[in-house]
């Protein structure tokens, strides 16, 4: 069955691209939101396989949009993958800490993000 | 003699009190022509136990007188050769014989002869036929006669050495002087051949320092002779030996050795180098020199002729003598003792640092130190009979505290004895100087001295001033500093930390120091105790305390160990430094530094991930997908290069790389220009522009103040919905009517009207300015970002940079143009009506209004 991303990023530049990598590279399916409360209300409602979230966002951030995640009982066992452009490992670490499943750095390449998101969640190659 | 010595002439000294003869002892000569005569009178004589000799002629007798020295002589007045009356006449030239007494022996009573015998000289007379009683008790009365006239004149010429000798102990301060006269006195009353004192040095040696010798023997080569017989009687065996009635103060009496030829060959054979032998001594008298009961030495007389020299006479002589001699080497001792005392003292005085100034009661100066000297100035010739108080002025608050009237007479000077004082000293250019002083009073024969010990105390001044200084430089810090001991109780407290901490020095000097620290750090402060107990010194760190009003407060703290003067840890000095400010501008620029990295990755990402898309061939260039990413890819470029455009053009601006290049330019034609430039802009969001030039010259860099004027009407346009309208307008006004306009603004009581003014304060200028205004109709910005939209990738709401465009360095950039310029930027706000901003533009003297223009509707 097809794995059904979730991707909340406030940048529509980066949220096209990276929808347009994952769906045409990976054969995902991904579904976008602009902000963190959006999210909250498309993973609730369409119930994901994984979510791709932003860190840095007006109003929710990533941290916080997480909590809210965490916090709904429909979701919060969906895994969820950080993604920042803030390279320091402190801020990192104390992502991590949250009890995420991983992080990926912005910028990165395609396949390399292909790869990761399958080991970070644990998925093989679907043939 | 078997013996060396004869003991049995050493004895006590002559102190016989009764005057009765010895016949024995007593020489009678017995001089007439008559054998019945010479006959009867050895008769009567020899039973009673005289020694006699006989002179048959007076020629005879002449001779006899002179060999024999008879003691008393019995003559006839009618002899043959030479008249009696003539004989005596012989003997009176003679200064032994003169006193010889001569009994004159007649047959008849005639009393003309008698006369003349007794004028001659003679001093009794016998007649013919002799009668037993009246010859014995005439003789034995002028015998005893004699005797004590013989002794009267030795004790006069005895007493009359022991005077000189006595003179010259008193006179001569030197010993070897006193010693000298005495043995010079003593070889010539004596009559001895040498006389000498010697001084024990290690037994047996001694050291002769005074000798005197007759001609005939002169002083033997070696002066260092052995002078300790080796049966030297010990001053023990003198004491023991003592006779009871010895003077007082002797304590060994003189010795009296005789030196047969016998035992002097006995001695030439067994001791070659003996003494006595070399020194050629018959008689020897010899007197202990007893000194606080230590014999120190020997006076010894040497008769080098006569073995029967001296007598008992001599010996007491010799000891009294000896006596004195001990007084004098005491006396010697003592003067010695004292002079080097005295030299002592006068070092003391003379190398002392203090000042050592003694005073008379009338206070002037009579004894004035080298230290004196050297700290006032003057020498002591100079100040010698001048008044204290011509080296001393009274500060009058000691006078008052510490005066005692009655105390002393210096209490003129505000001094008291024992006390030490602190007065002002006087030097002789005129300086004054701090002086320590203290006295004491003495009284010598009844005067009144006082002595005043002084030390010049400048240096001490120095040393304290300096440590004033130093602690006005901890005292007023901006830093706290403070000190405590090692289990943490606050010994000093500066002003700083009452600044820092809150806590005045009288609440906390004394208490724990525990109270400014947080209970996660204390674990912190005694890892550092222990690091600093095992001799490291000072540590840095950062850290956080408590002040008293239970906030935290970010200090740099640099804890030095204090030692004491063993060199141990004693406590610990702290320096705190409150580093908010650092740690919000170190904040800052972490922030800042995540948002420049994030600003640049997202569009990055975005390129990144289209450029791989199509190259890849996963979506075709030519497809509606391909377009868009490569839409996606050019507008993230855009953003790219504006962003780093921005951050460069910022970076210069405020690190002053970029100068602002001002002119004169009409401010209404900028207007103009940037209306014109962002028509384009507006039309595409459906606002309308109005704009109300002002024509004034005004010194600008038309280029930055057209990218001031761009890029806020490029925000009004932005978050103004489509429909409304944004509006640019510049008026002049006095700095005044700006100041007005700023307050009533800052006045409102919305609290989304907090006017902010940035940059250079809203000052009073003394110029003019013009006012340019951009308002719009727009969402507005809330009150508490009023004042921070001016920072750097501070908008209002983050997701407006991707959505409008900008990237939240607009307006930190066009602050720091106006204020380049001399003006001031700021905004005002109503939530959901409108935002205005307004930025002034100082006018120059030489300003000069340009062409009138009219308003440019849309």
């Amino acid at each position: 069955m097809t794995k059904r991303l979730l991707l909340i990023d406030d940048d529509s530049g980066a949220r096209r691209i990276i929808q347009l990598s994952l769906e045409a590279a990976a054969g995902w399916q991904v579904l976008t939101a602009a902000s963190g409360p959006a999210g909250m209300a498309i993973a609730v409602a369409e119930l994901p396989d994984a979510i791709l979230l932003d860190v840095m966002m007006p109003e929710l951030d990533g941290p916080a949009t997480y909590q809210k995640l965490q916090a709904h009982p429909k979701t919060q066992t969906i895994p969820v993958i950080m993604l920042t452009a803030k390279a320091g490992p402190g801020e990192q670490q104390s992502l991590l800490d949250l009890g995420i499943s991983g992080i990926i750095t912005k910028p990165f390449k395609v396949p390399a993000l292909i790869a990761e998101i399958r080991r970070l969640l644990n998925w093989s190659i679907e043939i | 003699m078997d013996s060396l010595f004869d003991k049995s002439v050493s004895s006590a000294p002559d102190q016989v009190q009764h005057y009765t003869i010895e016949p024995a002892d007593s020489l009678i000569l017995i001089v007439s022509h008559l054998p019945d005569d010479r006959k009867v009178l050895q008769e009567l004589l020899q039973p009673a136990g005289y020694q006699l000799t006989f002179a048959y002629s007076s020629r005879q007798a002449l001779e006899q007188v002179k060999t024999a020295r008879p003691d008393l002589v019995l003559l006839d007045l009618m002899m043959p050769d030479i008249d009696g009356l003539e004989v005596i006449g012989h003997l009176t030239p003679d200064p032994i014989l003169l006193d010889m007494p001569v009994i004159f022996l007649t047959a008849n009573g005639d009393p003309e002869k008698l006369f003349e015998a007794f004028a001659a000289g003679a001093v009794d007379f016998l007649t013919k036929p002799f009668n037993s009683a009246a010859l014995l008790a005439r003789v034995k009365t002028h015998l005893e006669l004699q005797q004590l006239r013989d002794r009267a004149c030795r004790l006069a010429r005895e007493e009359q050495v022991f005077s000189q000798i006595t003179q010259a102990i008193h006179r001569y301060l030197d010993l070897d002087d006193t010693l000298q006269t005495t043995v010079e006195l003593l070889l010539q009353f004596l009559d001895a051949d040498r006389v000498m004192v010697s001084r024990c040095l290690s037994p047996p040696t001694a050291e002769v320092l005074a000798l005197t010798t007759t001609a005939a023997y002169p002083p033997v080569a070696s002066p260092a002779l052995p002078l300790m017989y080796p049966e030297e009687p010990t001053l023990a065996v003198l004491h023991s030996e003592a006779e009871p009635h010895c003077q007082a103060g002797v304590t060994g009496s003189a010795v009296l050795h005789r030196y047969g030829h016998k035992s002097c060959q006995a001695l030439e054979n067994n001791q070659p180098d003996s003494v006595a032998a070399r020194w050629q001594i018959k008689a020897e008298l010899r007197a202990p020199i007893v000194r606080d009961d230590t014999l120190w030495g020997w006076l010894i007389a040497h008769d080098c002729e006569d073995v029967t020299a001296w007598g008992k006479a001599e010996q007491a002589l010799l000891s009294r003598i000896a006596a004195q001699l001990a007084i004098a080497v005491r006396q010697t001792d003592l003067y010695q003792q004292l002079q080097f005392s005295q030299a002592r003292l006068t070092g003391i005085l003379a190398n002392a640092d203090e000042a050592i100034i003694a005073v008379n009661e009338a206070q002037q100066i009579t004894l004035f130190n080298q230290g004196a000297e050297h700290i006032f100035g003057y020498s002591v010739a100079d100040i010698q009979g001048h008044p204290l108080s011509q080296l001393l002025s009274t500060q009058p608050t000691l006078t008052a505290a510490t005066a005692q009237p009655g105390v002393s007479s210096l209490d003129t000077l505000g001094l008291s004895s024992g006390d030490r004082q602190e007065l002002v000293g006087q030097r002789r250019d005129g300086t004054r100087f701090p002086a320590e002083v203290s006295f004491s009073q003495l009284e010598i024969d009844g005067e009144k001295v006082f002595i005043i010990f002084l030390k010049d105390v400048t240096e001490r001044g120095q040393t304290e001033a300096s440590m004033a200084h130093l602690a006005n430089i901890v005292q007023f810090s901006n830093d706290a500093i403070f000190s405590a001991t090692l289990d943490g109780r606050i010994l000093s407290w500066n002003r700083g930390a009452v600044r820092l901490f809150g806590y005045s020095a009288d609440e906390i000097v004394g208490h724990s120091s525990e109270r400014l620290i947080p209970a996660e750090r204390m674990a912190e402060m005694a890892a550092l105790l222990d690091r600093l107990r095992q001799g490291e010194s000072s540590q840095n760190f950062e850290t956080v305390r408590r002040r008293k009003d239970g906030t935290f407060v970010d200090v740099a703290l640099t804890v030095s160990p204090l030692m004491d003067l063993a060199e141990t840890v004693a406590g610990l000095s702290i320096i705190a430094r409150d580093i908010t400010k650092q740690r919000q501008i170190e904040r800052l620029k972490q922030q800042f530094i995540s948002t420049v990295s994030h600003e640049l990755r997202t569009p990055l990402t975005s390129i990144n991930g289209a450029l791989e898309l199509l190259s890849t061939g996963l979506i075709h260039p030519a497809s509606d997908r391909g377009q868009e990413t490569l839409q996606i890819a050019a507008s993230s470029a855009d953003r790219l290069t504006r962003l780093v455009d921005d951050i460069l053009d910022l970076e210069r601006l405020e690190s002053g790389k970029v100068r602002i290049e001002s002119h004169l330019h009409d401010l209404a034609e900028l207007m103009l220009r940037a209306v014109e430039l962002m028509q384009m802009a507006a039309e595409q969001s459906a606002i309308a522009l109005f704009v109300k030039p002002l024509p004034i010259n005004l010194m600008m860099d038309d280029n930055r103040i057209l990218q001031v004027l761009t890029n806020l009407l490029s925000n009004a346009i932005k978050f103004s919905p489509a429909g409304s309208k944004v509006t640019l307008v510049a008026t002049r006004c006095t700095a005044q009517a700006r100041a007005d306009r700023y307050r009533q603004v800052a006045s409102r009581p919305e609290s989304t009207a907090a006017a902010v003014v940035t940059g250079s304060e809203c000052t009073e200028g003394q110029h003019d300015v013009v006012l340019v205004t951009v308002s719009d109709q727009g969402r507005g910005i809330p009150a508490n970002k009023l004042q921070s939209i001016f920072e750097r990738f501070q908008q209002v709401d983050a997701s407006d940079s991707r959505q409008k465009g900008g990237i939240g360095l607009g307006l930190a950039i066009c602050r720091s143009i106006v204020q380049q310029h001399g003006g001031d930027i700021w905004a005002d706000s109503r939530l959901h009506e409108g935002s205005q901003f307004y930025f002034t533009l100082p006018v120059s003297s030489d300003a000069v209004p340009a062409n009138d223009q009219t308003p440019l509707a849309d």
